[in-house]
């Protein structure tokens, strides 16, 4: 025995050694969760605004995208997961987070497990104890004695109500225990039996009593079922006025899959911060999704790396242009076109710029742009321009 | 019904208190509708017309307009601005383009600001739905991938909000506008008009 026990104790250790092993290695990986990864952690506790029940990182709904952006953007800014989460119940409120805060009705839902689960077992516990406890004591029950007494005299004749049946049932448990020799304990168990069954049988009221008795069972089984259904019916309903109106035009979307490899192209930058072609190559990408702010800032990096980068300069200068800042734009276009004066792009932007602020030569520029890109995707549009007058 | 049948269902052990039975009923009654309660609000979930945001600040907007120009909000302080967050694609948006544009004229001389959110849009099929209509004589900021959109907490198109002078959210529609909701208010936030 005591053998025994020492090897279950030893598995018992390994048991939890293994555990605890586990739990440190899955705490602490090798390496720090890249940004990717601590987005989509992130994204996958917040609610899509537009479909119940579903994250952000599962939704492919019209603003599910943008909201994992403002996730990645928040992160790498340094706020914590928590302030993110902060941020959209601030807007859309406790509800945008997919777990419930506890708070209000959310800490009833954190609660009612803690409390039920013990509870629950505690019940369990004590009700299987006490159907044993009188083995344990031996203490005959009197009421048991009493029935079984009358009832071997005759002078009990339980009735064919249900507690009457119960009864009967319980003397012929007893009185069968008696007769197979049956051990203290299942005797004292029909015994505990019999004396309730008297109890019940007894107590009740004699007239009408018995639907008075047999109602609040199936009172209680009829409320269930009626509180059950009218919570359904209302969850429902409830559900079916939110997706209201507004729900309808969620589905394919223009330009819905923006800037692929984003944030491939964000981490990137981060491994390797002086790496000019890096910040370009995601400010291109930032320009192709239309962040022309933040496609400036990358350019912006990557000409502190390397300021004379003609290339990168007609890059930021033709954001300068399309974000309504031509007059700063200008003189840079102008020094560029100056020094590449063969360069097609160049002169595009330069043309632009000088139209939009209505000089007089940016007819002649475009009119170059022509002469050297004549197949140009732009060169339609440029033409369509020199013919107005 | 045989003595030995009975076993396993054998009745439970003396009930004690004669008042047992109906805590027992209230208790597993009120677990019940505990549980109903937490179903419905998990189920619920935020009714879209009610945002966290009526009463509160307006969130910043500040942006690039399908013009081109530069867009700040803050420099409409003091004054009434409808904030309309809208898409070409997007069908009731088509819908209450009029209404839109109709508003303005009758109550932008009584100080009215109107300013577009356009989310995940084209330009040029933005400007040319707004050619469409008579080209709305306000700004829109362009949201490419709708961040200024869920900025606003908003939960699908067409959302517009209403901000008051103090720079306070005061209203929100949901889906199409109609006139009674510029009616009821809009228009008592304006002063009356002039002679």
């Amino acid at each position: 025995m005591s053998r025994r026990r020492l090897g279950a104790a030893l598995l018992l250790a390994v048991a939890l050694a293994v555990a605890g092993l586990g739990l440190a290695r899955a705490a602490s990986p090798d390496r720090p969760p890249t940004l990717q990864e601590r987005v989509d952690a992130v994204a996958a506790t917040i609610r899509c605004p537009t479909c119940q029940g579903l994250s952000i990182s599962d939704s492919p709904s019209v603003l599910a995208d943008g909201s994992r952006q403002i996730v990645e953007q928040q992160l790498r800014e340094g706020r914590t997961p928590d302030e993110v989460r902060q941020y959209f119940v601030d807007r859309y409120g406790p509800s945008a987070v997919l777990s419930p805060t506890p708070a209000g009705a959310g800490l009833l839902a954190w609660l009612l497990p803690a409390v039920a689960l013990p509870l629950g077992g505690w019940l369990g516990w004590r009700r299987l104890r006490r159907r044993s406890l009188p083995a344990a004591e031996g203490e005959p029950d009197p009421d048991a004695a009493v029935a079984l007494e009358s009832f071997l005299s005759d002078a009990l004749q339980p009735d064919g109500t249900p507690a009457g049946e119960a009864l009967r049932e319980a003397l012929l448990v007893r009185v069968a225990a008696e007769e197979d020799g049956l051990d203290a304990g299942a005797r004292s168990r029909a015994d505990a039996r019999l004396g309730a069954a008297h109890r019940r049988y007894t107590r009740r009221p004699a007239a009408g009593g018995r639907a008075a008795r047999s109602l609040p069972r199936r009172a209680v089984t009829v409320l269930t079922v009626l509180a059950l259904l009218a919570g359904t019916g209302a969850a429902l309903a409830v559900g079916v006025r939110t997706r209201g109106a507004g729900d309808l035009p969620t589905g394919d979307l223009p330009g819905a899959a923006a800037a692929p490899g984003l944030s491939q192209l964000v981490a990137a930058t981060r491994e390797r911060p002086k790496d000019p072609q890096g910040w370009v190559a995601l400010g291109r990408a930032y320009d192709a999704s239309g962040e022309l702010a933040e496609a400036l800032r990358a350019y912006d990096q990557a000409l502190t790396l390397r300021p004379r980068a003609d290339d990168v300069q007609l890059l930021r200068a033709s954001i300068l242009v399309r974000g309504g800042s031509v007059g700063e734009a200008l003189p840079v276009l102008t020094d560029l076109a100056a020094r590449h004066p063969d360069d097609p792009d160049t002169l595009l932007v330069l043309g632009n710029a000088q139209d939009i602020l209505g000089r007089p030569e940016a007819d002649a520029t475009l009119r170059r742009f022509l002469e050297l890109a004549p197949d140009a995707p732009a060169a339609a549009v440029v033409r369509e321009r020199l013919a107005q007058p | 019904m045989t003595a030995l049948a009975a076993g396993p269902e054998a009745p439970s052990p003396p009930a004690g208190r004669p008042g047992r039975r109906m805590w027992r009923t209230l208790a597993l009654l009120m677990s019940v509708a505990l549980l109903g309660l937490v179903l419905v609000s998990r189920l619920e979930g935020q009714p879209p017309a009610r945002s966290v945001l009526l009463d509160g600040p307006a969130p910043a907007l500040q942006g690039m307009t399908l013009e081109g120009a530069t867009f700040d909000l803050d420099d409409w302080r003091g004054q009434v601005v409808l904030v309309n967050v809208w898409a070409s694609w997007c069908v009731p948006c088509r819908q209450e383009q009029p209404l839109l544009v109709a508003s303005y004229r009758e109550l932008a001389p009584r100080g009215l600001q109107i300013v577009g959110i356009n989310v995940r849009d084209k330009p040029q099929e933005a400007r040319a739905f707004l050619q469409e209509f008579g080209q709305a004589p306000w700004p829109s900021v362009q949201d490419p991938d709708g961040r200024q959109a869920v900025d606003w907490g908003t939960f699908a198109l067409p959302e517009t909000y209403l901000v008051d002078g103090s720079g306070t959210v005061v209203a929100k529609a949901v889906g199409e506008l109609d006139a009674a909701w510029i009616q009821q208010n809009v228009t008592p936030l304006l002063p009356p008009a002039g002679p």
